[in-house]
Order: C-alpha cells, then sequence, then structure tokens
C-alpha cells in the first residue's frame, strides 16, 4: 500500500527565528512538501514504501544568512557551513554519497555574492545536486546593506544614494555557465514553489531554483505585492524549456514583467559525479561499510591508493 | 458604504496615525485574504466591501494556493508596517533602522477583520473563518 509521507516528519524543535512574514517559511514548507511529495512518487514508481525519501535520506546544506538557518528548522541532516561555501561541501558530500539527495538552501549573498565563483564552477561540473536560492536581493541577516541581486538604484544602509552597479542576473549567468536546469519560483505561490523543487530534485544534474522571497523587514520595495503584479508562469505561455535561446531570451525578463517556472533545462547529459573515475569501483562511503563489516589492513591501503 | 468611510472606521478603532497608514494594511489584509479565499467566500466579501476595495480582491490564480499559510499571511502585512523605530526583537540587540513586526501586524489586522465583521451576519462570518489559513482564522474570530 502506497502511504502519503506528512511533510511534518520533516518538522524540527528548533525555533524558528525569521521575521514574522518571512518568505523563508514559504520556501521551509515547500521543501518539506516536495520531499515528502517526491516520497510518494518514488512509492508510486517502485511500489515499495519502504524505498521514500525519509530525512536521514536528505542532506540540506547551507551557508550564512537568514535563509542559511533553515537546515536547523528541518528534521534531515543538515550542514551549516562558512559563508559562501556550501556548493563544494554539497558537492563533496554527493560524491561521498551517492544515495544521499542533497539540497543546497542559501541566499543571494551567499550564492551569488560571497560564494559567486563557487556557483559558477557548479554550473560548469554539474553534479547530481539541487540548490534553492532565497533571493530577497538584501542582506537581511546583517540588517539591510545591498546585495547582487539589488536592482540597480536601490537604497539601503550602505548605498544611501541607490545601489550603482546593476543587479546580477543569476538566470543569464547559471545558462552561460552550463546549468542543466534553471528555474525561478516566487514564494508568495509556495504550491509553485514546492512543484519547481521537486522538478530540481528529480532532475539528473545541478538544478538551480532561484526562490524570489520577499525580505518583510528591510526590503520595501520586491515585496509580495511587487512580485504579485509582475509575476507570470512561463508554463501558461508555451515556453519550450529546452530551448537554449528563448530560455536565454527570458533569462533577461524583469522589471515589467517577470517569468516563474523552468527556464531551461537539459536532460541526459553525464553529471560529474558519473565522470570522476575514483568512484567507478564504488562510493568512499559505500567502501567504508564494506570495510566496516570485514576491516583488514589491506583494505585501508586499497582506499588510499584509489584517492592518492 | 464610502471607502472613505470604510477606512475611517479602521483607523478609529486602530488608533492609525494617518489616512494613508490606514489604506496601506487594509489594503494588504484585502490583498492576502484574496489569495486564501475559496471562490464562494471571495464573492461574499467582495458585496460587503466597497466596490473601491473590488480591485484588491483579485487573485493571482484561479485557485486559492493550498500552501498559503498563516506566516505568508502575515507577510503580506508586514510588508504594508513602517518597521522604523519598532521594538526591535533581532538577535544582536537594538536596532533603530528596523524591527520586527509580527505583533503589530497581527494587531493591525485584527483591525481589518473587526470592520469586515461588522458587515457580515453569523453565518458569513463562520463561514469565511472556516477557510481561513490556521492562526489567521483565530485572528478573525477573536477581532
Amino acid at each position: 500500500m502506497v502511504t502519503r509521507l506528512d511533510p511534518k516528519l520533516f518538522d524540527s524543535t528548533a525555533e524558528v527565528t525569521w521575521c514574522a512574514g518571512c518568505g523563508d517559511f514559504a520556501i521551509l514548507k515547500a521543501l518539506k512538501q516536495a520531499f515528502a511529495d517526491l516520497a510518494i512518487l518514488r512509492a508510486l514508481k517502485i511500489a515499495f514504501a519502504d524505498l521514500d525519501i525519509l530525512p536521514h535520506q536528505a542532506l540540506v546544506v547551507s551557508g550564512i544568512g537568514c535563509g542559511s538557518k533553515l537546515p536547523d528548522y528541518m528534521t534531515v541532516n543538515g550542514y551549516m557551513t562558512i559563508h559562501g561555501r556550501p556548493l563544494p561541501i554539497a558537492t563533496g558530500a554527493k560524491l561521498a554519497s551517492p544515495g544521499l539527495h542533497v539540497v543546497v538552501v542559501n541566499g543571494d549573498g551567499d550564492s551569488y555574492g560571497i560564494g559567486g565563483n563557487h556557483f559558477v564552477q557548479t554550473c560548469r561540473r554539474n553534479p547530481d545536486i539541487t540548490q534553492i536560492v532565497e533571493n530577497n536581493q538584501i542582506y537581511g541577516l546583517t540588517k539591510g546593506q545591498y546585495s547582487p541581486t539589488s536592482d540597480k538604484g536601490f537604497i539601503t544602509t550602505t548605498s544611501p544614494d541607490g545601489a550603482i552597479e546593476p543587479a546580477f542576473n543569476p538566470m543569464a549567468v547559471a545558462i552561460a555557465a552550463g546549468a542543466t536546469f534553471v528555474a525561478r519560483a516566487f514564494a508568495g505561490q509556495p504550491k509553485h514553489v514546492a512543484q519547481m523543487i521537486e522538478e530540481g530534485i528529480q532532475h539528473r544534474g545541478y538544478a538551480l531554483i532561484d526562490v524570489l522571497q520577499p525580505c518583510v523587514t528591510f526590503n520595501r520595495v520586491n515585496t509580495y505585492d511587487f512580485y504579485r503584479q509582475r509575476v507570470y508562469n512561463l508554463a501558461d505561455e508555451g515556453h519550450d524549456p529546452t530551448d537554449r535561446e528563448a530560455a536565454w531570451r527570458k533569462a533577461y525578463e524583469w522589471e515589467e514583467r517577470i517569468p516563474l517556472g523552468v527556464l531551461y533545462r537539459a536532460d541526459g547529459l553525464p553529471t560529474y559525479d558519473d565522470q570522476v573515475k575514483t568512484l567507478d569501483g564504488g562510493s568512499p562511503v559505500s567502501r567504508l561499510t564494506e570495510l566496516a563489516k570485514d576491516p583488514r589492513p589491506a583494505q585501508y591501503e586499497s582506499l588510499k591508493d584509489g584517492f592518492l | 458604504m464610502p471607502w472613505a468611510e470604510f477606512l475611517a472606521e479602521i483607523q478609529t478603532g486602530g488608533s492609525f496615525q494617518s489616512r494613508e497608514e490606514t489604506e496601506a494594511t487594509t489594503v494588504s489584509v484585502l490583498r492576502a485574504l484574496a489569495e486564501v479565499l475559496p471562490a464562494p467566500q471571495l464573492e461574499t466579501l467582495t458585496s460587503r466591501v466597497p466596490p473601491e476595495a473590488m480591485v484588491f480582491l483579485r487573485r493571482t490564480g484561479s485557485q486559492p494556493d493550498p500552501m498559503f499559510d498563516s506566516h505568508l499571511f502575515l507577510g503580506w502585512v508586514v510588508s504594508s508596517l513602517d518597521a522604523t523605530a519598532g521594538r526591535d526583537k533581532t538577535v544582536g540587540g537594538l536596532d533603530f533602522t528596523a524591527a520586527y513586526s509580527g505583533e503589530e501586524a497581527i494587531r493591525r489586522a485584527r483591525c481589518v477583520f473587526a470592520a469586515i465583521k461588522s458587515r457580515l451576519d453569523s453565518h458569513e462570518r463562520q463561514d469565511l473563518a472556516s477557510v481561513l489559513p490556521d492562526e489567521v482564522d483565530a485572528w478573525f474570530r477573536e477581532a
């Protein structure tokens, strides 16, 4: 019998310290929902409920920032890294234990600013991980400085005359750098956020889901209402996400109309994990498991030889 | 009832300092309601508030988002608040540029709910409360 996992399975007892009304709540809820729903899909596929995605089968990696507190609010394997570094940690975790569902959750500053280089390299590498960027266009935890995705002219404590630089365009950069799944969602539509996360996790390769998430305390420009008036769903307009040129054009839509949904996807390409020769004989975790069952010094030597 | 009268009632009930402040809160609550109410309740509400409010009761999608919860509802209301010089509860101590506004947002939402409730009969009030997200229904009932 196939049963539906309750997203509450992923609840934790930690006190949530986000501001009231923060868009991160919707992302947290959507992620729990996505994990629970994916369990259903897998169960339907193989008809065994014991192969659901359970908390121990997922790893959520974050950096520093309001949104990066998220792993603490879920009962799931969690790893809070230093600022801007969750992507390489997540890539390493996936290589070490390919069976894990590895999801990175961090903010626009952590991902596109401090971790900008890791972001570009991850797009190139195509590891089989999913990244959810809580994009509120401001540094909220440090109380309101402009971030890489703040629009030009955006006034904050660190840009009193308005941000001088044009905003970083994560969609265009991801497509240009070779990302194989590039999507955008809006925290005001949590069901759609969950749907995008599910598609991202199911995609084999690196999946970026940039979630427009209003910071209700420090960003008084990009509010729920601001986005509500501008967002539209690409699926409603017949966008073909496999058309790279069309995706490129959509990546540059902003201001008046903001597209939501999968902008670009390329399926069937080899992942980074597929191409690491050292993994041919099994992942480090699986080898350690074998070693634990039958510990012999010779095995340690062969394991070391494989990595040195 | 004219829009100005509706707002004046909310302003008095909630001790709002200005008409602009009152209107911003009212609009944010109406927009959040539009996102969560099923069509029948939304129609009832639309027929009870001033015609000028109808523009704020247009939903993004055809159906309410089932995952729209009290946090998201509050997000709309908090966005309408001026957080400057509020009471700061953030980690790190005093902050003169912004502050946690959740409790004030709930208070303001209740003020708008009170004005709406005064235009509904008891059956309509119960019907509307029954379809609101958890916690929001309590704010509505207590208003």
